[in-house]
């Protein structure tokens, strides 16, 4: 939160310094700015399922709430593998309702939903797969799935291609660890019989953490 | 799921209960997602009523949004950065541990980890005279070693024995009574460990890998559900009572030979900042057997892969300054 | 609308209500138990905490017996909200000073440890075959026997054998030099009558021997070490000679590890529980990196953790050298010593080597030293 706030207060500075009118008080620009935000925290996935229908009546209630984040969806995984026993239709059950409900809401109220899932390394299969195709996979339930329409996958760069920059520059300057991030979109087709019929279109870009928060390159 | 009851909130009787069940609705969930109209109607209760059994039990089992100016006051005044004593890891820290996160040192056999536990809590219960749990699962813990660091920062007895009673051990070997133990902390463990002395600053569980590694690997799903209840309840009770959380994890070759910390890459999403700490090899090393490298793995708020070199020796140096303290050492005993 | 204030104050009641139940899959009990209970609808321990046992099995479809277990864990915990006690550091403290230490009879290496072999940690000998590991292990068995007028501990010791190194006229050897050594320092009466109950026959009647062929067999005797040392509150020492012989060929390393590692917290728990000081031996081999190639202890670098002091016998051209390598309360030093058919002792102190590494800074409390007596005299010998 406390990080938020920091790049929120940056970008603040940022528009002010180039806008020409002064936006008055800082302190109340940025008050105001955080009032717009809501913040739920969930300890569970059946919490999670009600907090969302609780959020129901938020949304109806807000117009211009449109929209939710959740960070992050995988983070009930293993426990709901290890409620659920032995059979998979249990341990996906909870999430694939809150995929549904988060499916409805897409629908009625039109806002748009941002998920983070953690990647995890599955139990190895055998010596040929290699680690870079594990973490691609998607693991959480199909509901989930099908109801995700753009799949960014973030990866850390090996910081070997900017050790050349860095040697030319001062001291001062820091090490700027760069990220690349794939981004696959789903669109799917209007018939709803086959569901291997969606296309998908690949792009590709990178970005650097500052103070300012993601930028892009 | 949590089942419907009679008694869960006023209105909701065995006879509607069992209603209820009839109309195939036997959670919450179901009932909450489900048409009242339509079921008010099968299970001939008024319309009003089930709605507002619907709205108590929503109400009672989720969590309430907040708006986003109210949390930033509330962490502002609640959130503090407790300093670890040594100046190059706080440096590497962004200025110390901080209260509401897990912070997680990593390290290989020797490699400091539990001198660096002890430091802190050393820290913690002299100078800012506030009260540390310690949680122990290896064996490691010696009180003869705390009472060193102490005589280093003071000599007056009175003093070392106050700040030994500022720190709480607990000795367990196992994942459920380090559950046990944690849930226990939450209900009232912590305010009772406050009485007398300043309130829990820091919660240190050394280490946590020792219980949990044993769980896991192989078909099971059980250890990774009770790594993900830890890490729940010590995030849970560093947020909630605002304590800074330290943990220590071991190390494990990867693929390519390189040193990683354990307990695998779920795990590595839980703790907010990650120090991994190894010997140092250069010649100068060995006048300084204490100098140890901490590099930062995972931190939201330092660029990472930051390196920085300490000493373990300086929450044993005395009180003539790092110098005197180098020189007493190298004297052999009489 | 509900002001600032209170609203605050029912969120931060609510959390801490629901942060006080505890979830039923912390619970100590088996997957199969816990899974017909969520099943059933049982979330937390507070759904739990009213009902009788003949109405759980009931709803949920476990035997009245499982049913009984559930609600005994499930009161267990509600009754005192810690389950575990805790100690203040001054406890713990006060606890360490009356415990002794249990010496080796090498006065350097003694001294190095800050007293000798603590009782309540688990300490790890590593070194190559025949620098002195089963010596070592033989003459702590002996010393942990040697009655406390004389600053020992008085205790019985169990010696779990795996590789058949356990040689009986050895351990004669060594009981008869102790019984001498300690004879020639009786002072007054107290000691004159511990002497009486300090003789060869005795110290062999207090090592109780066990014979493990394989890791399985290791694995089962651990697990009813508990109930035994419950039974015999006496035993101080507990030796496993050695740990990695039944664990060497095994072909699933990951599985290696994971036993490994419980074994490592069960040797923890049993030291600290019942006060018994743990030693282990364990072998050495090669490790490659890159062209050069080390010799490093075996088991692997997780097994590493699990001891609290790791000391390393290797031999350094003629002569025999220990190392501290790991060690929360001293600083790493390294001393000389030989193996004698005394057993165990200083090495000649004409042939001192330069000591390049600091001394521990001993703590001065005198209970933490051993008897000065008695490690006066041993140079001598």
């Amino acid at each position: 939160m406390l990080r938020l706030v920091s790049i929120l207060e940056n970008r603040l500075n940022a528009a002010v310094s180039t806008s020409s009118s002064s936006a008055g008080s800082d302190e109340a620009t940025l008050r105001s700015c955080l009032s717009r935000l809501l913040v739920v925290h969930c300890s569970s996935s059946s919490q999670l399922l009600l907090t969302l229908h609780f959020l129901e009546t938020s949304f109806s209630s807000r117009p211009s709430l449109a929209l939710l984040l959740i960070d992050s969806i995988s983070a009930f995984y293993w426990l709901d593998r290890c409620e659920g026993g032995a059979s998979l239709a249990k341990q996906e059950e909870k999430l694939g309702k809150c995929s549904e409900l988060l499916g409805r809401l897409l629908r009625d109220y039109r806002i748009t939903v941002f998920a983070t899932c953690h990647a995890i390394r599955r139990s190895y299969s055998g010596p040929s797969s290699s680690s870079s195709s594990d973490s691609d996979r998607p693991y959480l339930c199909r509901p989930w799935q099908r109801l995700v329409t753009h799949r960014l996958l973030c990866a850390r760069q090996e910081a070997a291609n900017n050790m050349a920059a860095a040697a030319g520059s001062g001291k001062e300057q820091r090490r700027r660890q760069l990220f690349t991030v794939h981004c696959t979109s789903f669109s799917s087709s209007s018939s709803s019989s086959s569901s291997s019929s969606r296309t998908k279109s690949y792009r590709s870009s990178s970005f650097c953490v500052t103070d300012g928060g993601v930028e892009f390159i | 799921m949590v089942v419907l009851r009679e008694g869960m909130c006023p209105g909701l009787d065995e006879d509607l209960v069992r209603g209820l069940r009839a109309a195939d609705i036997k959670t919450v969930e179901d009932l909450v997602s489900s048409d009242i109209e339509e079921l008010a109607q099968k299970c001939s209760v008024s319309y009003k009523a089930l709605f507002a059994i619907r709205r108590v039990l929503l109400a009672q089992h989720t969590a309430f949004p907040v708006s986003g100016a109210d949390l930033y006051e509330e962490l502002l005044s609640s959130t503090a950065i407790v300093s670890t004593g040594n100046p190059s890891l706080d440096k590497l820290l962004d200025s110390g541990l901080y209260t509401g996160e897990i912070t997680e040192l990593s390290g290989g056999p020797g490699s400091g980890k539990s001198q660096v536990c002890f430091g802190v809590a050393v820290h913690i219960s002299y100078q800012l005279k506030q009260s540390v749990i310690y949680i122990d699962t290896t064996g490691g813990l010696t009180a003869s070693r705390l009472l060193e660091m102490l005589q280093a920062e003071t000599t007056n007895t009175e003093e070392q024995m106050e700040a030994l009673q500022r720190i709480h051990i607990f000795r367990l070997f196992d994942v459920f009574s380090l559950l046990d133990c944690l849930h226990g902390l939450c209900s009232g463990g912590l305010q009772q460990a406050s009485v007398g002395g300043g309130s829990v600053k820091a919660v240190i569980v050394d280490s946590v890998s020792a219980v949990i590694s044993t769980l896991l690997g192989g078909k099971q799903n059980e250890g990774m559900s009770l790594m993900i209840q830890v890490a729940g309840v010590l995030k849970t009770m560093a947020k909630d009572f605002n304590v800074a959380a330290l943990v220590t994890n071991h190390v494990t070759r990867g693929g390519s030979g390189e040193v990683q910390p354990g307990l695998g890459v779920s795990w590595s999403h839980i703790p907010r900042t990650r120090v991994l700490l190894e010997r140092v090899e250069k010649a100068v090393a060995v006048s300084r057997p204490g100098l140890r490298s901490a590099t930062l793995i995972k931190s939201s708020r330092q660029p990472c892969h930051i390196k920085e070199e300490f000493d373990l020796q300086w929450w044993s140096r005395s009180k003539g300054g790092p110098s005197l303290g180098k020189r007493k050492l190298d004297e052999t005993d009489s | 609308m509900l002001g600032y204030v209170s609203w605050r104050d029912v969120l931060k009641k609510l959390t801490l209500a629901v942060t006080m139940q505890r979830p039923v899959s912390s619970l100590p009990l088996s997957p199969g138990m816990k899974l017909k209970l969520v099943g059933a609808g049982f979330q937390s321990t507070a759904d739990l905490i009213l009902l009788k046992p003949l109405q759980l099995s009931k709803e949920t479809g476990l035997s009245q017996q499982e049913a009984l277990e559930v609600l005994q864990a499930v009161r267990k915990d509600g009754g005192g909200g810690e389950g575990s006690t805790s100690l203040t550091a001054l406890e713990l403290l006060q606890k360490e000073e009356e415990t002794r230490s249990i010496i080796t009879f090498s006065s350097q290496l003694d001294a190095a440890l800050g007293g000798g072999l603590p009782v309540g940690k688990t300490t790890e000998i590593c070194g190559a075959p025949g620098v002195g590991k089963t010596q070592l292990c033989l003459q702590l068995a002996v010393d942990v026997q040697v009655p406390q007028c004389f600053g020992g501990v008085g205790g019985q010791v169990i010696y779990i054998d795996t590789e058949g190194s356990f040689l009986l006229q050895r351990v004669i050897d060594v009981a008869t030099a102790a019984v001498r050594h300690c004879s020639l320092l009786v002072e007054d009466d107290e000691q004159r009558a511990a002497m009486m109950t300090f003789t060869m026959e005795t110290i062999l009647s207090n090592i109780f021997l066990v014979r493990c062929h394989d890791y399985v067999e290791l694995l089962a005797e651990l697990h009813l070490l508990p109930d035994f040392l419950s039974d015999h509150p006496r035993t101080r020492l507990l030796v496993i000679d050695s740990v990695a012989f039944p664990f060497r060929r095994f072909d699933d390393l990951s599985q290696r590890t994971r036993l490994l590692q419980g074994l490592a917290q069960q040797l923890v728990a049993m030291a600290t529980r019942h006060q018994v000081a743990v030693v282990i031996t364990n072998q050495m081999t090669t490790r490659l990196q890159g062209n050069q190639s080390q010799l490093v202890p075996a088991l692997g670098e997780g097994w590493g953790h699990a001891p609290t002091i790791r000391l390393l016998l290797q031999w350094a051209g003629s002569r025999r050298l220990a190392s501290i390598f790991k060690s929360p309360g001293n600083v790493d030093a390294t001393v000389q010593y030989r193996i004698t058919s005394d057993g165990f002792r200083d090495a000649d102190q004409s042939e001192q080597p330069q000591r390049k590494r600091p001394r521990t800074q001993t703590d001065q409390s005198a209970s933490s030293q051993p008897d000065r007596r008695l490690l006066r005299c041993l140079s001598d010998v």
